[in-house]
């Protein structure tokens, strides 16, 4: 494998979304790159920059009211840029706020619309009861184990595919026992935790086709018994 | 005469709750509740030298022992409420419980630490003579929703408190409400530009540009030395031997000591010497020679802060994730833990002790020993270490104490 391939990771509004530790998930990937001697590039992409053109993974995570106001219409801004970098495959994981900004819209409680970038088939309204608690997700890349905190309800479309399936936790809306969603490369999830720590399995596919797309078509194995083990353990907790 | 019965009533349940060897401190709070509503404040009420509420996100149980433990050198008769009993029911507790029986309260004032959301309630029938505003921090969102509204809270108390605000000038949010929110006097506290780096704001936390504003604050921590501290005042420079470590606890001290000067009128440092710190909050146990401090991590700033203490001791972490540590681990991904590489051994323990030594990994960081029983974690530690700093979330701290407090006479 080539040790000269830097892989450029963007992370969304890292200032304005930034609760719960979702910037935990930037320095997972970068560190299991760089362990494999792959190396990073890290731009911090906020209101009014330019998502740089040749990056490989896009990610962004959770905020308060505030911080998703803030950053709506940038977004909005910024969506044409969005939809054209998932044509090219280029690998996105979007948590919790973002995720739900990635969908067409978001009915808030008093019924305002706001709309979404539409990269991804779903829609969220803002409920009052919140979804809070210990998470497990099975899912095509292995167990995902994560924390959820969230009051908006986000159904999918029929036919487009959810990240896993609930086997402990609300995931989406509590009702249908999905969780997140699935289109190409774009990754969209209520998991914090952050997702990634204890998750490495989906991790690294995430890892891997951002790398494919550069002609290495494998990773390295690297010694997750650590992650594995807080992994075990935290499923057994309770909700 | 029905609080006179009410308190009755209350101190029976005490009395049955101990003789059973229960510790419930909130439910003779929850009975009298249900018979006077009134009686927090009907009681305050009866004061002298009324109410000081001290309320924020860290650094309430602190200031609130040295302010307190300061009047009571001074001669005062002080009502306190002790730590955790900071919500409505805990504080009726505390004020049954040290009424006499014809209903008096035999203080003289009353020292208060208030949860930011009870105190916003309690603040407009309370009307406290005196607040003081620690900080507003990421914690507990689960149960405030939003960091600007927990700022807003302390606006509230700040508002309705009839004498002076005592507010933390390094803290933009307290600033920003006590700015607003107030007509009252305004005493700032804080420290000089070079020891501000040991207090960043939530906003320097996660990463925003924005500088701080600078306030010229009426109480600045200056300099310390071993564990002398030198505050500067309007009225000039003060040292104070203190039993405290740990760079937050020392601006406790210097917001405490703000404090007590302006209840008392006058240079008040001399009552500040050698007080320790209360339960859990840098806590020195020994087990046989070895020496260990105990030191209650909550959030990702306080965390930060917190283990820049004593930086040569090996440390360990304990972290639980029952619901009064947060039952969400994700805010250790926000703790910078880079200030951890000079020590000499770290360990982690508690039910996500895992959890923590996997954001060490992520730092390039190696837990020597890492268990998810607590217990195993403190033996290891205590058996392969000449002493250290423990740092621990609520529920770990109340465990770690206990069990080290049974080992203390033990030798090693």
């Amino acid at each position: 494998m080539s040790v000269q391939k830097v892989i450029t990771l963007a992370h969304l509004y890292q200032r304005e979304m930034n609760i719960y530790g979702d910037t935990g998930n930037r320095l997972i990937l970068e560190k299991r790159l760089q362990w494999r001697g792959i190396k990073t590039r890290t731009v911090i992409v906020g209101i009014g920059d330019t998502i740089p053109p040749d990056v490989d993974i896009i990610i962004g995570g959770g905020g308060q009211d505030a911080g998703q106001l803030l950053i709506e219409k940038d977004l909005l801004k910024k969506s044409k840029m969005l939809h054209q970098l998932a044509n090219d495959g280029v690998v996105m994981l979007m948590v919790c706020g973002l995720y739900q900004l990635f969908g067409r819209r978001f009915t808030t409680k008093d019924a305002t619309q706001i709309s979404g970038i539409g990269l991804m088939p779903h829609e969220t309204v803002a409920s009052g009861k919140r979804l809070i608690g210990n998470c497990v997700v099975d899912s095509p890349f292995g167990k995902l184990v994560g924390y959820e905190n969230h009051s908006g309800l986000t159904t999918l479309d029929d036919q487009s595919e959810p990240l896993g399936v609930v086997i402990k936790g609300y995931g989406n809306n509590g009702d249908d026992g999905k969780e997140g969603c699935v289109i190409n490369n774009v990754f969209g999830t209520y998991m914090h935790g952050p997702l990634l720590a204890k998750s490495t399995l989906f991790a690294d596919e995430l890892l891997l086709r951002a790398v494919k797309r550069h002609g290495i078509e494998s990773l390295d194995v690297l010694n997750d018994t650590l992650e594995n083990e807080a992994a075990r353990l935290a499923m057994l907790r309770p909700r | 005469m029905l609080d006179i019965i009410a308190i009755v009533i209350g101190k029976i349940i005490y009395w049955v709750l101990r003789k059973t060897g229960r510790h419930g401190a909130a439910l003779p709070g929850l009975v009298v509740e249900k018979i006077r509503p009134n009686i927090l404040t009907t009681q305050l009420a009866k004061l002298t030298e009324g109410v000081v509420v001290i309320s924020g996100t860290n650094g309430k149980t602190t200031t609130t022992h040295l302010i307190a433990t300061a009047l009571k050198k001074s001669g005062k008769r002080v009502l306190t409420n002790h730590s955790g009993s900071n919500m409505t029911r805990g504080l009726i507790s505390s004020v049954i419980r040290y009424s006499n029986m014809s209903g008096k309260l035999p203080y003289d004032i009353a020292v208060l630490e208030i949860d930011e959301a009870y105190a916003a309630k309690l603040a407009p029938i309370l009307k406290p003579r005196m607040s003081v505003l620690t900080n507003v921090l990421r914690d507990q969102l689960d149960r405030f929703g939003e960091i600007d509204t927990t700022a807003s809270l302390l606006g509230k108390l700040a508002s309705h408190t009839t004498e002076a605000v005592i507010a933390n000038g390094l803290d933009d949010r307290v600033m920003r409400v006590v700015n607003e929110q107030s007509r009252q006097k305004i005493i700032t506290y804080g420290s000089n530009k070079a020891l501000s780096v040991y207090f960043p704001t939530d906003d320097e936390w996660h990463g925003s540009k924005e500088k701080r504003k600078d306030v010229d604050c009426a109480y600045s921590l200056n300099l310390v030395d071993e564990h002398t501290v030198t505050i500067g005042t309007k009225q000039g420079s003060v040292s104070i031997t203190t039993g405290l470590s740990g760079w937050h606890n020392y601006l406790n001290l210097t917001g405490a000591l703000a404090t007590v000067d302006a209840i008392l009128g006058h240079d008040s440092s001399s009552y500040f010497a050698g007080i320790g710190a209360p339960y859990g909050r840098g806590e020195e146990i020994f087990v046989g020679s070895k020496r260990f401090v105990l030191q209650l991590v909550k959030n990702p700033a306080g965390f930060t802060t917190s283990i820049q203490d004593e930086r040569e001791l090996p440390a360990l972490l304990l972290i639980n994730d029952a619901f009064a540590d947060s039952r969400d681990v994700s805010w250790l991904w926000d703790v910078d833990v880079s200030s951890l590489s000079k020590r000499p051994a770290i360990y982690c323990g508690g039910s996500r002790g895992y959890d923590m030594a996997l954001r060490l990994k992520y730092s390039e960081l190696t837990s020597g020993y890492t268990s998810s029983s607590l217990e195993d974690s403190i033996d290891e530690f205590i058996d392969k270490t000449d002493g250290g700093i423990l740092f621990v979330t609520y529920t770990a701290m109340l465990k770690a104490r206990k069990y080290m407090m049974k080992m203390k006479s033990v030798d090693v």
